[in-house]
């Protein structure tokens, strides 16, 4: 059973421990947390993993270097990692930048700095949640921890 | 499996003991003939080699049950079917004025019966195999059209806000949807329907455990309902026709009432080992019936084939030709497309199809006439042998496929069944596959035992413990009940 990896870039360390912090739960449901403070680092974490085992991405925009949208590109242009979901945790990202995310990243979700727990929380179970449906063959075993009523339904639905 | 003897021996003498136990039919193959005794034919030996691979294969399962099903019938057309290679049969090595370089020899009786090639074949089309794509088309165009959620829906809403009494509803629809539809999908449509109930639970409420638990069970009780609940009983249906035959409305006469007691018990016995903290829960369930034309086809379709199936015995319409109406209706509707037939699950038709040929060859060979010959089953008290027979298939079907079970099971009990003059002394031939069958359905006590109980460990987050002292318990009475009903109402059937 393959495990799976959510990443979070970012370059304030405050910011990375914080985002830590509220995914802790995740690691209980057997997700593996790598955290990365520029996309040079998050860059070697992705070189590591193997087809689909990235999950989420959780990453900053404006960093030193290349930007977050522009990682998040090199990610949906990779076969590897095409099916992570892809969310900006951001509080700098204009239009411009926002709009690229989503037309050439498939950009999945945008969390507005600073954010709350629970917020972060119920992104994290709804993106994790289409991940492993769209992934995995057996998701059940995410139910528990995810959306147990959207996984059941799509259990459901795959064969008669 | 958990527990298996073998687990504590080294991992390399444990491989070695898996593969000796794997390549154990090639053995019995290669024995004299001076071991087997001198009744045995050459057909015979060949075709219980191919019984011992299909019982090694289906328990142990180095490969999944219905590539074992496809292989039962593969290597049966190739040692004992009068297909066979011309040099694995007695040949008189001539060319004919046809052409043939080898003829068949005239029957030897050392050799043995072969089984003619098309009667294998058969078995990938039998009426069992039929009435089950039925079934299939049934559940397929009730997923499709929610039509299986949106009733649940309306059914569940008179239980109230009291967790006890809703979980009585949610067992009760889900017992009642087992009776028609696949068990698996059954479960796995109940547990979203009941994901806003198991979310108000605490983690460590006992409460939520016991609710999760109640939807396989009741879903493993209710398909022993019908004769189309679960492959098993069309299994053991096909070895009771003639003077032995049960009916539709004869089977569910005979099941539904035990379903309804094991039901209620299974509910008193999951509230008092597992007692909720939170007392109350909201059932508010929202959802509109689909009106378009396609799915009112499906509305009338389900519940008049449910009515042609139970008047069967009425129109003089088989069962099995009534399992053809939903799948010539849905087909020519469009409400069932290619895209839906790609989503059934063909692999459990291709399982029962390697039960039904491995029955034609136990039977066409002669082995378990044979067998009934070599064991002297006759001096079984009758009611020994219907216990004995359902203990095993309670035992089997607990740690490994129901259907790969009654797939063994059934044909050898039949012919046992059939070759005993007692048994009619309780009830017959009828009573002991019925027993068997229901036995088959029992095997609820691991999470291996059935893929229902499986989804649920896995999506609930159940411990071993949770599901032993649930499924365990409930298999463990409804096999005493079992009994208690065949001695008392044997007469009956």
């Amino acid at each position: 059973m393959m495990e799976y990896t959510i990443l979070c870039v970012d370059d304030e360390r405050e910011v990375l421990e914080s985002l830590l912090r509220d995914l802790e739960p995740f690691e209980q449901a057997g997700f593996r947390i790598e955290s990365a403070s520029s996309v040079s680092e998050a860059r070697e974490v992705v070189a590591g993993l193997e087809t689909n085992q990235l999950a989420l991405v959780l990453c900053d925009h404006l960093m030193p270097g290349i930007t977050g949208v522009e990682f998040l590109i090199e990610l949906a242009k990779n076969p590897n990692t095409r099916q992570a979901r892809k969310v900006l945790v951001t509080g700098q990202a204009g239009l411009a930048d926002t709009v690229k995310a989503v037309n050439q990243a498939g950009l999945d979700h945008y969390i507005a700095k600073p954010w709350t727990a629970a917020e972060m929380s119920k992104v994290v179970i709804d993106m994790l949640t289409g991940f492993v449906i769209a992934v995995d063959p057996a998701p059940q075993r995410f139910a528990q921890y995810l959306d147990f009523g959207r996984i059941m339904e799509a259990v459901r639905e795959r064969e008669f | 499996m958990n527990g298996n003897f073998s687990d504590h021996l080294l991992p390399k003498a444990k491989m070695l003991f898996r593969l000796a136990i794997l390549l154990s039919p090639i053995l019995v193959l290669l024995l004299p003939a001076a071991v087997l005794g001198t009744g045995v034919t050459v057909v015979e030996q060949r075709m219980l080699a191919i019984l011992v691979f299909a019982v090694v294969f289906w328990i142990l399962e180095p490969i999944p049950v219905f590539a074992t099903s496809v292989l039962v019938i593969f290597v049966q057309l190739v040692l004992v079917s009068d297909s066979a290679p011309w040099f694995l049969r007695p040949f008189v090595d001539t060319v004919s004025a046809a052409g043939d370089a080898h003829q068949v020899a005239p029957m030897d009786a050392a050799f043995g019966k072969l089984v003619p090639y098309k009667e294998l074949f058969y078995a990938f089309a039998s009426p069992v195999i039929m009435l089950f794509l039925g079934g299939f088309f049934l559940s397929g165009a009730a997923t499709k059209y929610s039509l299986d959620r949106n009733l649940a829906r309306i059914l569940l809403k008179p239980f109230g806000q009291n967790v006890t009494t809703a979980m009585l509803g949610v067992m009760a629809v889900t017992a009642f949807f087992s009776l028609w539809m696949a068990n698996t999908p059954v479960t796995a449509m109940m547990l979203a329907i009941c994901s806003p109930i198991v979310s108000l639970f605490d983690r460590d409420d006992p409460g939520r455990a016991g609710f999760l638990l109640s939807i396989p069970i009741s879903s493993s009780l209710g398909g022993i309902g019908t004769p189309v609940g679960t492959p098993i009983n069309a299994i053991a249906l096909k070895y009771l026709t003639g003077s032995n035959e049960i009916g539709f409305g004869k089977w569910m006469l005979l099941a539904v009432p035990y379903v309804i007691f094991m039901l209620l018990f299974s509910w008193w016995w999951l509230g008092r080992v597992f007692p909720a903290q939170r007392k109350e829960v909201r059932l508010e369930f929202a959802g509109t019936f689909d009106k378009s034309p396609k799915a009112i086809v499906v509305y009338v379709v389900f519940p008049l084939t449910i009515l042609l199936w139970l008047t069967s015995a009425w129109h003089g319409v088989n069962i099995y030709t009534v399992g053809l109406v939903p799948v010539a209706a849905f087909l020519a509707t469009g409400v069932i497309t290619k895209a839906d037939l790609k989503k059934m699950s063909w692999d459990v038709l291709w399982l029962i199809a390697g039960g039904i040929a491995l029955g034609i060859g136990l039977e066409n060979t002669g082995l378990t006439d044979t067998i009934v010959g070599v064991v002297p089953f006759s001096s079984f008290p009758p009611f020994a042998l219907v216990a004995a027979g359902a203990l095993l298939a309670a035992l089997l079907a607990t740690i490994m496929s129901h259907t790969a079970t009654a797939n063994l099971v059934v044909p050898v009990l039949a012919a046992i069944g059939a070759g005993h003059a007692g048994l009619p002394a309780v009830g017959g031939l009828k009573v002991l596959l019925f027993a068997v069958a229901i036995a088959c359905s029992l095997g609820m006590a691991l999470p291996i035992s059935t893929p229902c109980n499986a989804l649920t460990f896995a999506a609930g987050g159940i411990s071993n413990r949770q599901m032993l002292l649930g499924g365990g318990v409930v298999s463990v009475i409804g096999f005493l009940l079992l009994g208690v009903v065949i001695a008392a109402a044997g007469s009956l059937f």
